[in-house]
This record gives structure tokens, C-alpha cells and sequence, in this order.
């Protein structure tokens, strides 16, 4: 095969996957623009014939999604700084410095990988009653603090940087604290990203517990709002449920981490793979 | 993120350079850990703790729980529906790992290439995973409509009949392995494309001189190169898959019939919908003992193999 | 006109007092309901208008699936919190009383000028009580009708909407058509081909309703008296279920698998369908694109009339703040007097004034869903209800019903399962 025939069954195959990653997002985005009419005739258009956007009018009206975004936007952000500050301590200390009980700490703490979060729901919301914290912001931020993959994900980072040096450093009389702060964490950005879209979308895109712990449209969550008018398997919901709205709400939803990740993509990827893999 | 020998070595081996002059009475360690820590026990470990004891117990939301002992694990053995969640986490498990390791590797060493494109080829694939569950269960729930669906008007033009797919006790699964994949391929994919660029271009070049072919380059350059990156991606994506919820809870709720019941699920049934929280803890505590297993031969597998090549 | 200017001064200063004195104590009651469909914006609207009226009192309310909105509100009586009114199903009452989240309305009843017992349809009333005692509040019910389009029936040659199974049948034989004209027993009939069908048939919870209203109309009974036991008559049974079923596979009357019953009626791909009341104002709606239905009660198949049926009350928690209770109350008896607003959801109103109001005779489709109120039937309200019944989870009315219309499975053998698990699970503790 020459060299340019490869290229072109290489293209043809990147074409492929292309569209096949991206067309279920697009059918959404197109049907979600269809007046219902156009919806539910029969065949494939992918361009609607006369778009509209009478589905975002009626959620948004209809609907607190703004404040259900920002809800959403906000938490997910304080969750996430306080994940960074967290993880990145702990993470240091388990990857640099000795302690007892490190070891079996750390398996204990990486073994809550396995336990579901489903059995944790419970306790968890009799803690945040007795605390006089369900319903507000804080019981939303707060459970993301306990991430076990961020400190495991910032420990594998700090232990591929060299050792040497935080030992030049520390012979200069730095503290601890500094050494951390002014030569490793510059180097940390890869693992500071990959921790903190990992949190942001985890926070961003959870439901459980965001629907047990919130009550007023102050606090909830975009996934809780809109999961009043997504048509959860048809037929299930007495009374009419549009696809159209239930497309555009998930539009509504889709689109912050989609644009959030199209514009910082290079970091994420690089964050995500050199965190994963520089062991 | 790898979990190998050598790394882990080389952490002990690192950190004990660093404590030598730090010294071992210090403290600071522990206020490093400490603030992490209470967040840890708090929301994390003590409500853990708390759910799998509570499977010890008979307790109703608001009824003073009682001790039964193993009760709710005897139980078990004769639930059929607990056998079916069994049944159809493994097979859920048995198809997806294999399918999005294969699936990402191909898509992986497709997109290794140093050719313009590339990074479009990596976007796309990796956009589904910012996607939150409960959309992509809608989205591809419309898109599998029996009647009305995407996927069942193009298989038409193809001459395929309309596959029932939710609405099937033999295909559903199938639905919802699809959408998973989909879903979560791109992780994977960014991972072993990372793997790849670590792998030095002179290995190739030394087996492109001992005259091996793209199979060859692929068996004994790739692949054992790989092996720490495939280790954690299969162990990430065993997790993950064991603790299938959204999209089947979204998709089918279970059914038809129980064809679509998974493990994550129906804890959550017994739990909240039943209102029965002892029985629910006590099939995430097997569930838990399950996945640590499979952890451990994981890693004795994976040492075993790392061994044998080095 | 000065003194309408005073007047008009002294009211806005009265009001603006009023509004300040509220602000210091305004009681917030909180409101749950499970109405994600358009009757949530009329729930909404509803509130707002007595939030409006009475400034003295906020009601939140907050309307999420009716699942995820009971795993909400067990959690939260877990931690010994509870929204003031809880708005549920009558046959659920059962299972949250035994759970001790619900109290008795005994008392409200007694007290209340708008909840007496004469005012309102003798079923709306009884539905509400539970061993004895009444435990909720009736706002509505609605059953399974039949909606069928006119002009299919017309083409069709069809006086009347099907009322026996003998006329039902012969017009699901003259309603299903295949591509060719043809219709089923006809020379040449293709069923793979068929371009419209006589009727929907349900591949969810629905499918289990109707099959309950045929075993009604057979004069079964599906649990004990004492509620320890399956005791389903498993010819009856049988013979309920396999009307369903043949109607899918032997008479090609309805489509195998359908995910969409309303769309399809309103796209005209089926001629007839059985569905609720709460389908009315999309039919309303699908007229402009030249729909033309009306309704008919629910075919009476087998000997005695019976529809499947249910509707929504207003219960009050254990754990809510007892000092709300007079305001929530309040807010439940004026809901209650002014539930002809609700009506615009699709809900059947049960007080006899509305009903015979002249405003009622006016609104399309609904009166043969109130004619056939009396023989409404709801599934047996008891403690273990979401074991037995719960649509989103595989218990075994819905692995039963799956089983018989979307596998074509051997219907005695799932009866019989079902009715098996069915024992196991009220025989447990």
C-alpha cells in the first residue's frame, strides 16, 4: 500500500469514528430543535426542516434552569478547589513523606473504591440532618472532600517527580510546606488539571445525592432539575412528556462541560494521560 | 496511576530519601493527611462503615434497626431476583471490559499516529465521558426506540430488520453495553495513547530490523510495553463496570423482566424502593467482597505477568 | 373621586402593613408532589395563586418523578425531617402508613367544612381509607378509558366504540390493516406488513393494570383477605392475560413491543387507545394537526365492568413541624375547593359540585371516565405494595407482564411464577 493510499483509508477510518462518537450528541441537539410535529413523523433528518427553539423558551421560562446552572456551576467549582487543596496534602504525604500507618491508610482509604456509594446514602443523610445541613450548599460541596481518587491520582504524580529536587531544597532549610507549594506544585499542573475536571464533572454530573439532600430550587442541581422533565423511559410518565423539551433539557445539560471541555481539551487530555500513566 | 512493583518500589525507595533528613518525629506528615482525613471519615468511611454494618440488620427507614445476624446474607441465596442481579452483572461485566479494552487499544494505536487530524479524532472520542449519565440514558434511550429509534432506521437501510433492543429480555443488555461503551470508550482511550507515546520509537525500529511485521511489532513491542497501562485500565474499567447503575436505571429500570437487573441496582431497590436497608447493605457488602477479590487476582495476575517479562 | 383616592391610599397602606407584619412571620410549608408532566405547571400555578392570597403563608412546592420523590421523602423521615404535605397514589397509603411516615387525617375530616364525605363521590372517599381509618385527603382519580379516532372508525365503517369483547374483536379486525388493505383472517394478510393497528398494547406497568381490570372483570381476587397470601385464581388468570397477549400475536391488533402509545394514536399508526384521562389535553392539543377523537369507558371484555384505575390525596407526615399543621390544613382544603382548575391536568374531579356544574358538561372527553367511576378498581393497598407493584423495579407483576407481551411467554406458567413470588414476598416478616 503506498504511503498516500494509507493516508486515506487512515482519514476515511478517523471520519468514521468522528461521526460515530458525535452523531448521538448531534440527533440531540437536532431533535431538540425540531418542533414536536417534525419529531415524531417518521425518518431521519438530521437538519430540521423548520428549527426552533420554542423547547429552550418553554425550560427556561418554565423552569428556574438558570438558577438550576448556577446551583449546578457553583458547587461543582467549590468542590473542586476544595478537592485540589485536600487531595494535593494528602497526596504529598503519602507519596513523599513517612508516617506510621501509612500503608495500611492508604489501602483503607483506596478499598472505599469498591464500597457503592448507593449504601452510603443513608448515613450520609443522617449525618448532614443532625449537622442541620441538608438543603444548602455545604451538603453538596462537603461529601466531594472525601474524593479517594484525587489523593490517589496526585500521589502516583508526585512520586514520578525526581527526588532530587525537593532534596536540594530541603538542604536550603525549606520547609515542607514550601517545597510543595514552590517546586512541586508548578510541576503539578498536568495532575492538578486531570483532578480537578475529574471532580468537576463527578460533582457536575451527580444525582443521588443531590436529589435525597435538596428540597428548594435554590440549591438543586441541574441533573435533579431537569430530571423532572427528561422522559425517563417512555411510557412511564402519565401524561404527555414532549421529547423535544426532554432533548433540549438535556442540550442545557450537555452543554457547559462540552464547551468547558472543548476549550481547555489540551490540558485535560495531557492532565488525565500523563497523571494515569507517568508511574 | 500505575500500581506496579517498580513504581511502588520506587515510591518507598523516594520517599525514604526524602524522610532521611526530614526526621521521623515530625508532624508534619499527619497535618498534610489530617484535613483530608476528617473529610475521609466523615462522608466517606464512617458512612461506609455504617451501610455495610447496618446489613447485619433488619431495618425500615424509621424503625429502631434490629440485629439479624446473617439473616439478610441467607436471604440472599434464595432470592431469585438477587440471582438474576448476580447473573447480569457478570455477563454486563464479561462483555463491557473486554469490549471497551479492545475497543479503546484499536482506537488508541488508530489515533498513535503523527498525522494532522489527530487531536479531532481524540476530541470526539473522548467528548461522550463529559457527558452526565442521566442525558446519556435519555439521549440513547430515544436513539434505541424499537420504533422510532436512530439506530433501527439506519439498520433498515442495511436490510436489518427493527431490533427490539429495550424492549427485549435478549437484547436490552445488549442497549445498555452499547451505550456504556460508547459512553466511557474515550477514558480508555486517552489513557493508552498516552501509554503509546511513552513507548520509545527505537523498540519498533529494532524489531522493524529483525525483519517483524505489524502483528509481530504489535505482540512483542506494544503489548508488553503496555502492560502497566493496560493493568490499570482494566482494573479502572472492572470497577466501574461491577457498579453499573445510571444508564440501567435510567434505560430499562431493570426490565424487561429482570434481564437488565444489575447488582449497583437493585441494592438500590431493596434499599430505597422496598425501604429495606439491611437487605440492600448486605448485597453491597458481597458486592464489595466480589470486587476486592477480583482486585486482588488482578494484582497477583498482573505481577505475575510483569515478572515474566522482565 | 377623592375619597376613591383615600380609599385607595388607606388600602395600599393596610396591605403595605400587612405585607411587613407577614414578612416577620410568614410560615413555609413544603409541598411535595410527583406531577412531572404538564400537571406540574398547573400544580404550580395553583400555589402560586393561594401564595398570592394568603400572604401570611409560603408554600414551596417540589415536584420531582414520584419514585426518586419517595426515596427522597423515606430518607428524609429517616433523619427525622418530612416535607408538611406528601401528595400520593391511594394504594400506596398502606405502605407509608406501615412505615409509620403518615398519620391519620380522622380528625382533619372531622374538623374540615370542605373534606365531608357527602360532597364528594362515594369511590374518592373510600379509597382514602386504610384499616378503618382515613389516612389521606382525595384530590383526584382517573382511570382507563378508551380513546378512539373517529375518522379511522368512519373509514372503517364502525357505528360505535367496541363495548364487549364481540364487538371489540370485530373491530380489531376491522381496524388493523396491512400494507396491502387486507385486513387479519383476510386471504393474503400479511402480518409483517401491517401499517395500522387497532389499538396499543402497553409494555410497561400499564400492561399489568389492564390485565388487572380484565381479572376483575372476571370477578378475581389477587391477595388475601388477611394480605398474607397470593390468591389468584390462576384460570382467570390465565384467561386475562391471554386476551392481551393474542390481541398482540394471534390477532394482530396491537403492535408488538411499542414504546410510544400516545404518539402513535396521535400519529394515527394505531386506531384505538386505552390510557387515562391525563392523555386528554395532548389530544386537545394533536386536534390542530387534525386529530379527531372522543372517548369511550373501558370495554367491558369479560362479565362485570371494571377499569383499572388510581388518583391522588394529600397525606400528612409524622415528622413534620406539628405548629404548620393548622396552615397546611388550610392550604390542602382550599386546594381541595378549588380543584376545578386542576382539572386542566386531565384528572377526573370527584366532588359532586363540580361534576354537575354546567363549567364540567362543557370539557370534551371527559364524562365517560366519570361514568365509569364506580367501577374503577385499584390495586390492593398494602404494606408491601412496592414489592409487589413498583413499575421501576422488576418485581413480579412487572416481570410477569413483560414476560407475557413482550416474549409471548406461556402465560399459565407466569401466572403461576408470580403468584409464587408474590407469597414469598407477603409471607416474609
Amino acid at each position: 500500500m503506498s504511503k498516500r493510499t494509507s493516508r486515506i483509508v487512515w482519514y476515511a477510518g478517523l471520519v468514521f469514528i468522528v461521526v460515530l462518537a458525535l452523531a448521538p450528541l448531534v440527533w440531540m441537539l437536532s431533535t431538540s430543535l425540531k418542533p414536536e410535529r417534525e419529531i415524531i413523523s417518521t425518518g431521519i433528518r438530521w437538519i430540521p426542516e423548520s428549527p426552533t427553539i420554542e423547547h429552550f423558551t418553554e425550560i427556561f421560562t418554565k423552569r428556574p434552569m438558570t438558577q438550576w446552572m448556577f446551583n449546578s456551576l457553583f458547587t461543582a467549582t467549590a468542590a473542586t478547589i476544595l478537592v485540589l487543596v485536600l487531595d494535593t496534602l494528602a497526596g504529598y504525604a503519602f507519596a513523599r513523606l513517612r508516617f506510621r500507618g501509612r500503608g495500611v491508610l492508604f489501602i483503607i482509604i483506596l478499598s472505599m473504591l469498591f464500597v457503592p456509594i448507593q449504601i452510603t446514602i443513608i448515613p450520609l443523610f443522617i449525618l448532614f440532618t443532625r449537622l442541620g445541613l441538608t438543603d444548602t450548599y455545604w451538603a453538596l460541596i462537603l461529601p466531594v472532600g472525601a474524593n479517594v481518587t484525587g489523593v490517589f491520582l496526585m500521589r502516583q504524580f508526585f512520586l514520578s517527580i525526581p527526588a532530587e529536587l525537593e532534596e536540594a531544597a530541603r538542604v536550603d532549610g525549606a520547609s515542607t510546606l514550601r517545597i510543595l507549594v514552590s517546586i512541586i506544585l508548578p510541576l503539578a499542573r498536568p495532575a492538578l488539571t486531570a483532578v480537578a475536571i475529574l471532580t468537576f464533572l463527578f460533582t457536575w454530573n451527580s444525582f443521588l445525592w443531590p436529589l435525597i439532600v435538596t428540597r428548594s430550587d435554590s440549591v438543586r442541581t441541574l441533573p435533579v432539575g431537569i430530571a423532572q422533565f427528561l422522559s425517563l423511559r417512555p411510557g412511564m410518565v402519565q401524561g404527555q412528556m414532549s421529547i423535544g423539551q426532554s432533548m433540549a433539557g438535556a442540550v442545557a445539560a450537555a452543554l457547559p462541560p462540552i464547551i468547558v471541555f472543548i476549550v481547555l481539551q489540551r490540558y485535560i487530555i495531557e492532565g488525565i494521560s500523563r497523571t494515569g500513566l507517568k508511574g | 496511576m500505575r500500581i506496579t512493583p517498580s513504581a511502588a518500589h520506587r515510591g518507598e525507595a523516594t520517599a525514604a530519601q526524602a524522610t532521611k533528613s526530614l526526621g521521623h518525629h515530625s508532624l508534619t506528615p499527619y497535618l498534610f493527611i489530617l484535613p483530608f482525613l476528617v473529610f475521609f471519615v466523615l462522608f466517606r468511611f464512617g458512612p461506609s462503615l455504617a451501610g455495610l454494618g447496618i446489613a447485619f440488620t433488619n431495618w425500615q427507614a424509621v424503625r429502631p434497626p434490629q440485629f439479624v445476624g446473617f439473616a439478610n446474607f441467607q436471604a440472599m441465596l434464595r432470592d431469585p431476583l438477587f440471582g438474576a442481579a448476580f447473573t447480569n452483572t457478570i455477563f454486563f461485566v464479561a462483555i463491557t471490559v473486554p469490549a471497551l479494552i479492545i475497543i479503546s487499544l484499536g482506537l488508541a494505536i488508530f489515533l498513535n499516529r503523527a498525522i494532522r487530524g489527530r487531536s479531532i479524532g481524540r476530541l470526539a472520542v473522548f467528548m461522550p465521558y463529559v457527558v452526565m449519565s442521566t442525558v446519556v440514558g435519555v439521549v440513547w434511550t430515544w436513539i434505541l426506540d424499537k420504533d422510532f429509534g436512530l439506530m433501527n432506521a439506519y439498520l433498515n437501510i442495511f436490510g436489518i430488520q427493527d431490533v427490539p433492543w429495550l424492549v427485549s429480555e435478549s437484547t436490552a443488555l445488549f442497549g445498555i453495553i452499547i451505550t456504556t461503551v460508547w459512553w466511557t470508550v474515550g477514558y480508555n482511550v486517552v489513557l493508552f495513547l498516552a501509554g503509546l507515546q511513552d513507548i520509545p520509537g527505537e523498540l519498533y525500529e529494532a524489531a522493524r530490523i529483525d525483519g517483524a511485521r505489524a502483528w509481530a511489532q504489535f505482540r512483542f513491542v506494544t503489548l508488553p510495553m503496555l502492560a502497566p497501562t493496560t493493568f490499570l485500565v482494566v482494573m479502572l474499567t472492572v470497577i466501574n463496570s461491577f457498579q453499573v447503575f445510571d444508564q440501567a436505571y435510567v434505560m430499562t429500570g431493570g426490565g424487561p423482566g429482570t434481564s437488565t437487573l444489575t447488582l449497583v441496582q437493585y441494592i438500590y431497590t431493596t434499599s430505597f424502593q422496598f425501604q429495606k436497608f439491611g437487605y440492600g447493605s448486605a448485597i453491597a457488602m458481597i458486592l464489595f467482597v466480589l470486587l476486592v477479590l477480583v482486585a486482588f487476582i488482578q494484582i497477583r495476575a498482573y505481577r505475575q505477568g510483569y515478572e515474566g517479562v522482565e | 373621586m377623592r375619597k376613591l383616592a383615600l380609599l385607595i391610599v388607606v388600602v395600599g397602606l393596610l396591605a403595605l402593613t400587612g405585607a411587613v407584619a407577614a414578612q416577620d412571620d410568614v410560615v413555609t410549608l413544603e409541598f411535595w408532589g410527583g406531577w412531572t408532566g404538564p400537571d406540574g405547571a398547573i400544580m404550580q400555578e395553583l400555589v402560586n395563586t393561594y401564595n398570592a392570597e394568603n400572604p401570611g403563608v409560603q408554600v414551596n412546592l417540589t415536584v420531582q418523578a414520584w419514585s426518586p420523590l419517595f426515596d427522597a421523602f423515606i430518607a428524609a423521615a429517616s433523619a427525622g425531617s418530612s416535607p408538611d404535605i406528601m401528595a400520593m397514589h391511594p394504594q400506596e397509603t398502606a405502605m407509608f402508613v406501615n412505615l409509620g411516615l403518615i398519620e391519620p387525617v380522622t380528625d382533619i375530616v372531622a374538623a374540615s367544612e370542605v373534606f365531608q364525605q357527602d360532597a364528594y363521590v362515594e369511590k374518592a372517599w373510600d379509597l382514602q381509607n386504610y384499616q378503618g381509618e382515613m389516612v389521606a385527603l382525595p384530590l383526584d382519580l382517573g382511570l382507563h378509558g378508551l380513546y378512539y379516532n373517529v375518522d379511522k372508525f368512519e373509514e372503517a365503517g364502525i357505528a360505535a366504540p367496541p363495548s364487549n369483547a364481540e364487538e371489540f374483536l370485530e373491530a380489531a379486525r376491522l381496524l388493523t390493516v396491512d400494507a396491502n388493505g387486507k385486513h387479519p383472517g383476510d386471504e393474503g394478510f400479511d402480518p409483517a406488513n401491517i401499517v395500522q393497528y387497532a389499538i396499543n398494547m402497553q409494555t410497561n406497568h400499564h400492561a399489568f393494570y389492564q390485565w388487572y381490570a380484565l381479572y376483575n372483570q372476571l370477578g378475581g381476587q389477587l391477595i388475601s383477605d388477611d394480605g398474607m397470601s397470593c390468591v389468584m385464581d390462576l384460570d382467570k388468570a390465565t384467561q386475562a392475560w391471554q386476551w392481551l397477549q393474542d390481541l398482540v400475536y394471534v390477532n394482530y391488533a396491537a403492535p408488538q413491543g411499542q414504546t410510544d402509545y400516545a404518539r402513535d394514536f396521535i400519529t394515527g399508526r394505531t386506531a384505538m387507545l386505552i390510557d387515562g384521562p391525563w392523555q386528554i389535553p395532548a389530544m386537545i392539543a394533536a386536534e390542530a394537526d387534525g386529530l379527531n377523537w372522543d372517548t369511550a369507558a373501558y370495554p367491558t371484555i369479560f362479565d362485570q365492568p371494571a377499569a383499572w384505575g388510581s388518583g391522588h390525596n394529600f397525606t400528612f407526615p409524622v415528622y413534620a413541624d406539628p405548629e404548620k399543621r393548622d396552615e397546611a390544613i388550610a392550604f390542602v382544603e382550599w386546594l381541595g375547593a378549588n380543584s376545578f382548575d386542576w382539572l386542566a391536568s386531565g384528572q377526573l374531579p370527584i366532588r359532586h359540585d363540580i361534576i354537575d356544574s354546567p363549567e364540567f358538561a362543557e370539557l370534551k372527553g371527559r364524562q365517560p371516565f366519570v361514568d365509569m367511576l364506580p367501577n374503577q378498581v385499584l390495586l390492593p393497598n398494602i404494606p408491601k405494595f412496592s414489592e409487589i407493584f413498583a413499575s421501576n423495579a422488576p418485581t413480579p407483576m412487572m416481570v410477569m407482564a413483560q414476560r407475557i407481551i413482550l416474549e409471548n411467554a406461556d402465560v399459565r406458567t407466569e401466572v403461576e411464577n408470580a403468584c409464587n413470588t408474590i407469597t414469598s414476598i407477603l409471607s416474609m416478616p
